[in-house]
């Protein structure tokens, strides 16, 4: 018994060596990886497009963990020309600029356009019909300003710690950015 | 009492496994169905369905076709309907699978809660059974671990240790091929029509029939129409189909114009604004190349053109911009004039300065760049892309020598170190044989070998030409020279058939078309003569205007380009 | 160089924000305002600091429900809470498992740097595990809460299977540290099986390979956290110096081997027979013949790993891409993938992507080898322990590999009023 009683405590002992150096261990892991705090800098991420580098692959519509994909078009108005034939609105080589079906291109037409004055038309993107295809992106890109563009929607992205579309994204445009500054507009709005 | 609770445990216990199964089978339909939707959805999208795509493309075609418009309206609500509902279907199954998940694992929950069986100990294995326990686990080890290096072994076997050589394309993206938007066009087409600079391939050869050889400026004699131009260059108009495009410029602006080639009526005017990066200010440039010396090119869908600022300009068929780009302002000492050309979707840009010397492949569609290779010297000299047969050869001239690359992706097929001075002039092809020439230098003929390289066949220094380019058939080679006289040299030895002087230097390059050559002399006067072994004129038709720029041809057309006017020439 | 200065500043330019303006901005005469960009705000910042306090809290109430009270009622409880808050609620998401890939990425990057919140998430199992075993994997963690209660009828796996399987969960744990290392990517948050539950959505393999999981899991229990989780091996070698980890019976054991029938997981560790039934020298034999393996282990795993670095390197993008390329420009191919098509349009020059490819296949080649080496030590380490004979007079818990699920002492019959085999006996 009193070696059974050694043993246990020397086991014991043993044990507690351990423990404690582990815990040393996580302790100074724990203040390596606190490190961006030490510094002072805001750590905190979200995901977001920068859309300099979006290729308007279209993978944002398939890869989302969502569906419809928490990508969205966005629109910066103090971007936009106002055309009435807009190349992010309708497709290329349309005659008669209006919202018929064969000349939208938008396949859920979710852009929506509204008369301003002559020549001027407001163009908006309905998100509950958007599935972040970027279609529109690339016709606004290639004929237009560029004022549509694709991001990251805070109030639908999961902000998963691996964006499944940004394992996937060809022109490397997704990126991890400040919670602080969530988005990356054209235009300079914040 | 007692019997009767565990009784009535039993059977609530039996009913909520019961449950908890039928709530499971349910989980299991639902998420099949949920499956087969998410299947179906990704298998044929509604949104991107063949026959939508395929009725959007025949509209494109026929634009005023009332039915294809009813079509695709009716496709188009059809296609989001189904895509919607099936959304719809996928959060409703979703939230069907949570709540009969959630119902039979509360169930379950409540079974486990309910059991009143003990697990029963007589089903273990003997306690003298730990031994051959622990045997096992070192099996299963040592098992594990052959795996794992079989593995490694089959790997170190199978896998290519060269980063490029082993298969790396995943399905999904193998799938996804490019494909130019607009189909490139046919060789066939592309002889039908003068796209760019000096013909189809821009070796100077028309295959166009019923050529005039009679016309007179000033009186109007075979002129069928006259475009007095709003600005002035020296690029050379270009023909595809039934309309001309050309660019001018100057200080105050960068335009390219739309023409209709029957009627010689100015279509549109595109005006150079808004490309991206470009200063403003504008490069110093002679007087004799100016802003728009680059001859702009087509594919039938778009026209590009480069100007001496560096600018380059890509508009759609009615003259609207489609993308730019500024390449940088061009170092040059009399301004950059190398023309444009579009190989199988690619549009090739020879920019050579005195500094930054390249040559670019862009996408035609968007701009972007390609590809893109470094270049040794500066040139005047445009690019040609010959199909000698074996394959596509894109031959550019420097004021070092001249070199072939493969226009899809760029790489060096072949470089020979002959020129000299200024290169001005373009290379001439035909019948395996390459002809450069730049002045203060020499004229070389360029055998292609059967290994892919070439040799040089001959040489010749006496007369040489400083601004036209050469233009060979298989059998001669003609030159236009500085000291105002064409050359007629043999193609296979460069001997000197025939030389024939003219009262004026020609500028434009020679054009071959129904085996005569034509020559436009800076006087506006066209020589034409026989390509012959002797020099056989045929006839010396008056412009009434000087002229620098070469004339384009189409089925019983030319189009000539004065310094103020465009003349149509032919019924 | 003046090639690549010149392509530096043409990327300046486009990076410069500005988009290309071809259409001036309109003059509106009817007093229209430009409506603004809305762009909806974040989860905000200090709902994370919530979720790691629930997490501490769960974490405590767990220990204490496991230790203390000895409640596997309480603890089925705590399991259906996780299910519902980390899983469903917080979408999966706070997770972990999927940490260690953070904390790997931020280790060997000095860009890569991480919250606080991430840094707890992290270490808080670690530590309850150095001091109460794993209570995080008893009803914390949503993947095994959800596996949990899909256990019905948990079969005793033959030891040959459980011991090759069980090396599964260092080679997940490599894997996932070598690919965070090296940029490819959170290879355990892309191939999560049950994220996609929580979510009611995702790729069909996930929802595939997460529906056979759960199925598997009536007859094999948790087999996910048994055979592939990465942070298990990290919990089970801090769970086997914990300090107060549970305990079978809080008295005398009488040897009824109830608790090992009830565990689904196999963790309980028998008595033995008085003496091995192997003589001395066999014993003295076996033992030395497997810490002289070790080594020898290390050596082949090594040179195993090595040998493998091609083939892990092939999931690393930019690998991928510069081979597709290399490909592409030998055959010369026209057909360009999405990756090369948006790789040429950056104009970067080939050679450059070139180089870091190459640069990353090397630290593969580094990784990789570590990687088999240490596997290589972790199989001999476990033959010398197998070799190793001791003497147990009670029914003991593997520390290591007990996920603290309560289900033995449920079934316990000594001691206190409570457990069900006792409150069977007290109805009779």
């Amino acid at each position: 018994m009193k070696t059974l009683n050694q043993n246990l405590t020397r086991r014991e002992f043993l044990r507690g060596i351990g423990r404690y150096s582990l815990l040393g261990l996580l302790g100074w892991l724990g203040l390596t990886l606190g490190r961006g705090l030490r510094r002072g800098k805001g750590t905190e991420y979200v995901w977001q497009i920068d859309p300099e580098k979006c290729t308007q692959c279209g993978r944002c519509a398939t890869a989302c963990v969502l569906s419809p994909s928490a990508v969205k078009c966005v629109h910066a108005y103090v971007v936009c020309g106002y055309c009435n034939l807009c190349g992010g609105y309708h497709q290329p080589n349309t005659k008669t600029p209006d919202t018929a079906a064969e000349n939208q291109l938008c396949p859920t037409a979710a852009l929506r356009r509204r008369f301003i004055e002559e020549p001027y038309y407001q163009y908006d993107v309905d998100e509950a019909l958007c599935i972040g295809c970027a279609k529109c992106v690339k016709g606004c890109g290639s004929f237009g300003n560029g004022s549509l563009f694709l991001q990251v929607r805070h109030d639908r992205c999961a902000n998963c710690n691996e964006c499944a579309i940004a394992a996937q994204c060809p022109g490397e445009a997704f990126a991890r950015v400040r919670r602080s500054r969530p988005y990356r507009l054209r235009g300079g709005v914040a | 009492m007692e019997t009767d609770r565990d009784k009535t445990t039993q059977v609530v216990r039996s009913a909520a496994l019961a449950g908890a199964g039928v709530s499971g089978v349910f989980c299991l339909v639902v998420s099949v169905l949920l499956l087969v939707n998410i299947l179906q959805l990704k298998l044929n999208d509604p949104l991107n369905a063949p026959s939508l795509v395929a009725l959007r493309a025949q509209y494109a075609g026929q634009p005023s076709d009332e039915s294809l418009k009813v079509q695709i309206r009716a496709l188009d609500l059809m296609a989001r309907r189904a895509f919607f509902a099936s959304q719809q279907q996928l959060r409703l199954g979703g939230f069907l699978l949570l709540g009969g998940a959630g119902v039979g694992i509360s169930l379950l929950i409540l079974a486990g809660l309910l059991a009143t069986a003990h697990p029963d100990p007589r089903h273990l294995p003997p306690l003298e059974a730990i031994w051959a326990r622990r045997a096992g686990l070192r099996r299963g080890l040592k098992l594990a671990a052959g795996a794992l290096l079989a593995l490694a072994l089959a790997a170190w076997i199978g896998a290519d240790r060269d980063l490029g050589r082993y298969q790396v394309m995943t399905p999904a993206s193998a799938r996804a091929k490019w494909v130019p938007a607009i189909p490139v066009p046919s060789p066939a087409e592309r002889l039908k029509n003068w796209p760019n600079f000096r013909g189809p391939d821009g070796n100077g050869v028309s295959p166009a029939r019923n050529i005039p050889t009679r016309w007179n400026g000033k009186t109007g004699e075979g002129i069928k129409w006259k475009l007095t131009l709003p600005r002035a260059g020296f690029s050379s108009p270009i023909v595809w189909g039934k309309r001309i495009f050309l660019t001018a410029g100057d200080g105050a602006a960068r335009e390219i114009y739309g023409v209709d080639a029957d009627r010689g009526t100015l279509l549109w005017t595109a005006v150079v604004t808004n490309v991206p990066g470009a200063p403003g200010e504008l490069p110093e440039v002679a007087e004799s190349t100016g802003l728009a010396a680059s001859t702009p090119a087509t594919d039938g869908e778009r026209v590009y053109a480069v100007f001496g600022t560096g600018e380059l300009f890509c508009t759609d068929w009615e003259g609207r911009p489609v993308w730019s780009r500024f390449l940088g302002k061009p170092e040059n000492h009399y301004g950059h004039s190398s023309s444009l050309l579009v190989v199988d979707g690619l549009l090739i840009v020879q920019f050579d300065g005195t500094s930054r010397a390249r040559v670019l492949a862009l996408d035609s569609r968007t701009g972007r760049t390609v590809w893109e290779r470094e270049r040794p010297a500066v040139s005047w000299a445009s690019p040609i892309c010959v199909d000698t047969g074996r394959r596509k050869e894109l031959i550019l001239c420097d004021s070092v020598g001249v070199e072939s690359y493969n226009p899809a992706n760029g790489v060096t097929w072949w470089r020979q170190d002959c020129l000299g001075g200024e290169a001005a002039p373009s290379a001439a092809y035909a019948g395996g044989l390459v002809f450069v020439a730049s002045d203060f230098a020499r004229a070389s003929g360029l055998r292609l070998t059967g290994t892919g390289g070439v040799e040089v066949a001959w040489q010749w220094e006496e007369a040489l030409p400083d601004t036209a380019s050469l233009l060979a058939t298989s059998q001669l080679v003609f030159m236009a020279t500085r000291d105002r006289a064409v050359v007629c040299l043999k193609a296979k030895d460069g001997v000197r058939l025939w030389q024939q002087e003219f009262a004026s230097q020609c500028y434009a390059s020679p054009i071959l078309a129904e085996n005569r050559v034509y020559a436009l002399d800076r006087d506006g006067v066209m020589h034409i003569f026989e390509a012959a072994e002797e020099y056989k004129p045929v006839a010396t038709c008056p412009l009434g205007e000087n002229a620098g720029a070469t004339p384009a041809f189409a089925e019983g057309r030319i189009y000539i380009r004065g310094l103020r006017n465009l003349y149509g020439i032919g019924e | 160089m003046g090639l690549f200065l010149y392509l530096f500043c043409l990327s300046g330019l486009v990076q410069g924000a500005e988009p290309p303006s071809r259409f001036p901005k309109p003059e509106f005469e009817t007093g229209y305002v430009q409506p603004l960009t809305q762009c909806p705000a974040p989860r905000a910042a200090y709902l994370e600091w919530v979720d790691v306090g629930v997490l501490a809290g769960a974490l405590a109430l767990t220990a204490w429900l496991a230790i203390r009270k000895r409640s596997r009622r309480g603890i089925l409880a705590m399991t259906v809470f996780s299910i519902l808050y980390f899983g469903f609620f917080r979408r999966g998401c706070i997770c972990p498992v999927g940490s260690i890939q953070n904390v790997a990425a931020s280790l060997s990057s000095t860009s890569f740097l991480l919250p606080w919140t991430v840094v707890l998430l992290f270490l808080l199992p670690l530590v309850f595990a150095l001091f109460f075993g794993r209570v995080f994997c008893a009803a914390v963690c949503p993947l095994g809460a959800i596996q949990d209660v899909m256990i019905r009828r948990p079969v005793r796996l033959p030891r040959v299977v459980s011991g090759a399987l069980g090396l599964i969960p260092y080679l997940a744990l490599g894997l996932a540290i070598l690919y965070a290392v090296t940029g490819a990517g959170f290879v355990v948050c892309r191939h999560d099986p049950f994220v996609g539950f929580f979510r009611l959505g995702g790729t069909v393999t996930m929802l595939v390979s997460g529906a056979v999981f759960l199925l598997l899991g009536i007859f094999v229990a948790r087999p996910y956290c048994r055979f592939l989780c990465p942070y298990s091996v990290l919990l089970n070698w801090a769970a086997r110096f914990a300090a107060r980890p549970v305990t079978i019976t809080p008295d005398e054991c009488v040897n009824c081997r109830l608790c090992e029938a009830s565990c689904p997981f196999d963790c309980i560790l028998p008595t033995t027979p008085d003496r091995p039934p192997e003589t001395r020298p066999v014993a003295r034999r076996r033992l030395g013949w497997a810490v002289a393996l070790v080594p020898a282990a290390v050596m082949l795993g090594a040179v195993a790993g090595f040998a493998m670095h091609t083939v892990f390197a092939a999931g690393h993008p930019v690998v991928r891409l510069a081979g597709r390329i290399a490909l592409e420009e030998r055959l010369q191919m026209r057909e360009y993938t999405l990756e090369s098509e948006a790789f040429r349009g950056t104009g970067q020059p080939l050679a450059q992507l070139d180089a870091e490819a190459r640069a990353i296949l090397a630290r593969f080649r580094i990784g990789s080898t570590v990687m088999g080496g240490v596997l290589g030590l972790v199989v001999g380490g476990q033959l010398v322990g197998l070799a190793l004979w001791s003497r147990r007079k009670t029914y003991e818990i593997d520390n290591g590999n007990c996920l603290s699920c309560g289900r033995c002492f449920e079934y316990c019959p000594v001691g206190r009023p409570g457990g069900k085999g006792a409150g069977q006996d007290h109805g009779n």
